[in-house]
């Protein structure tokens, strides 16, 4: 977890896309997903497998007005991936939004 | 006159579904006090962490056993119970139940009823005397030998029980208790499904539930490879449920995510409202799980079971069973969503495991039965 946390520290997203053997994406670990495994007690160093959700929003292709639906829900983050779940582009609430209004 | 206590203990979603109804009439009654323990994949981040639910139903939790040993092989899942039992023991000391009301043939409900049974405080089981395979047919079984009153939910079950020495007045068919929720329609609207999770349910889908089967361990990989490429040849939606934490489970969750593919949706725990909503819409279901068996004939579902974990269990109509080989599944899953065999579920399926009522059968006869030594001290008729 303590990875993951150093991630979404770093971008500007609020999680982080979780990539498995085979550069399948299994899921997105968000700060949300952070405060419910310390309000669990689970520790930091804890393997992210063992926290992560497996269901999660994700769109087939970058395609902006499907991805304002979902981000006005409160997601930040969409994965676009293709049909083997292999992660092909990122669509975030910053290039959604501000890519919409250019 | 002194309400009677009972001491609910859950390990999983499983036997959450079996309890929860019972609870919800205890709630109304002034005859019931109740104390919840809850141990094993209900406090598992991993697997959902579903006493969340169970609070988020407006239940509190009295007591919590973290017993669960990360592997999920066989030696974990031996010492997992061994903690399991070690804490019952201090449970039971501080609730002093009037009764022990278990369900179902988990690891943890025969730590339940061996610590019941040591205590000498009377031990009722629901789901008793059922077939399954698995270690799980082993264990109720087990627990069947150490409870004092046993809650069959069919006939058969009930035979067997007696014939394998219960004595009769201990033995009751009162049905399933999961089932009663399905006839009250506790299940979430496709709207609210459809809002909460994102995912279109007008369209055909399959459902998928496969958890480990603890005697082909080693197997567990193979069988969900199996399965996976199997679902490959069928362009539908898969929602797919993840396994319990029985040995094997890492193993069938990753295979899982290796196969992902097409419009896929992976969920450890969903509520049970929800799993129920999306049985009700689904076009099929393939796994394992006893829910094919137990609770998808009440919405007519199609449900190709695998294996061996539910060997001769009493089934109905919606059910096909086939191996774990690709061609059998493939077959097993066109039959299932093929028209004439959903007409004829239509007009021939009724749900084996009763009839909606069985929460009330359980709850009287919980208070009818005094607790005195014929009930404390079991007799075997053979």
């Amino acid at each position: 977890m303590q990875e993951a946390i150093a991630s979404i520290q770093r971008n500007e997203s609020r999680c982080v896309v979780v990539i498995a053997k085979g550069d399948k994406v299994v899921g997105v670990f968000s700060e949300g997903d952070v405060l419910r495994a310390i309000l669990a007690g689970v520790d930091v160093h804890t393997p992210l497998r063992t926290l992560l959700r497996p269901s999660f929003r994700y769109l087939r292709s970058a395609d902006l007005a499907a991805a304002r639906k979902l981000l006005i829900t409160g997601i930040t983050l969409i994965p676009v991936i293709d049909d083997e779940f292999r992660l092909q582009d990122v669509l975030t609430l910053k290039r959604v939004f501000g890519e919409g209004e250019a | 006159m002194k309400p009677l206590k009972l001491l609910f203990i859950t390990g999983s979603r499983g036997e959450w579904g079996y309890i929860r109804p019972i609870l919800r009439l205890c709630d109304r009654s002034p005859q019931f006090k109740y104390s919840i323990c809850a141990t094993n994949m209900h406090l598992l981040p991993s697997f959902g962490l579903s006493v969340e639910d169970i609070e988020a139903d407006g239940f509190k939790v009295d007591y919590r056993i973290y017993m669960s040993l990360d592997g999920y092989n066989h030696t974990t899942q031996v010492k997992s119970l061994g903690i399991c039992l070690c804490s019952l023991a201090d449970v039971i000391a501080n609730s002093r139940p009037d009764w022990i009301v278990l369900a179902g043939d988990r690891g943890e409900q025969l730590m339940g009823a061996l610590a019941g049974a040591f205590c000498y405080i009377p031990v009722a089981h629901i789901q008793a005397g059922e077939l399954s395979g698995n270690i799980d047919g082993m264990t109720r079984h087990a627990i069947g030998k150490f409870a004092h009153l046993h809650f069959a939910s069919n006939e058969d079950a009930a035979e067997r029980l007696v014939r394998l020495g219960e004595e009769p007045f201990r033995v009751h068919n009162v049905g399933a208790p999961q089932v009663d929720e399905l006839a009250q329609g506790l299940y979430t609207p496709k709207a609210a499904l459809e809002q909460a999770h994102g995912i279109d349910f007008g369209r055909p889908f399959l459902l998928v539930v496969q958890h480990p089967v603890t005697e082909e361990f080693e197997q567990a990989a193979e069988q969900i490879d199996v399965t996976m490429r199997a679902l490959r040849q069928f362009d539908l939606p898969k929602i797919v449920i993840l396994p319990n934490n029985d040995a094997g489970s890492l193993m069938i969750r990753e295979g899982i995510d290796r196969h992902r593919h097409g419009e896929f949706h992976a969920f450890a725990n969903l509520r049970r409202e929800d799993y129920l909503g999306i049985m009700r819409l689904a076009a099929g279901m393939i796994g394992n799980s006893s829910s094919g068996l137990l609770e998808a004939p009440s919405f007519k579902l199609p449900a190709v079971n695998l294996g061996r974990r539910q060997h001769r269990r009493l089934q109905g109509p919606n059910v096909i069973n086939v191996p774990f080989e690709e061609p059998a599944i493939v077959a097993g899953l066109r039959r299932a969503l093929s028209p004439e065999f959903r007409a004829e579920l239509q007009h021939n399926c009724h749900n084996p495991y009763g009839d909606g009522r069985s929460s009330e059968r359980i709850l009287n006869l919980l208070r009818e039965t005094e607790v005195t030594e014929k009930i404390l001290v079991k007799n075997l008729t053979y």
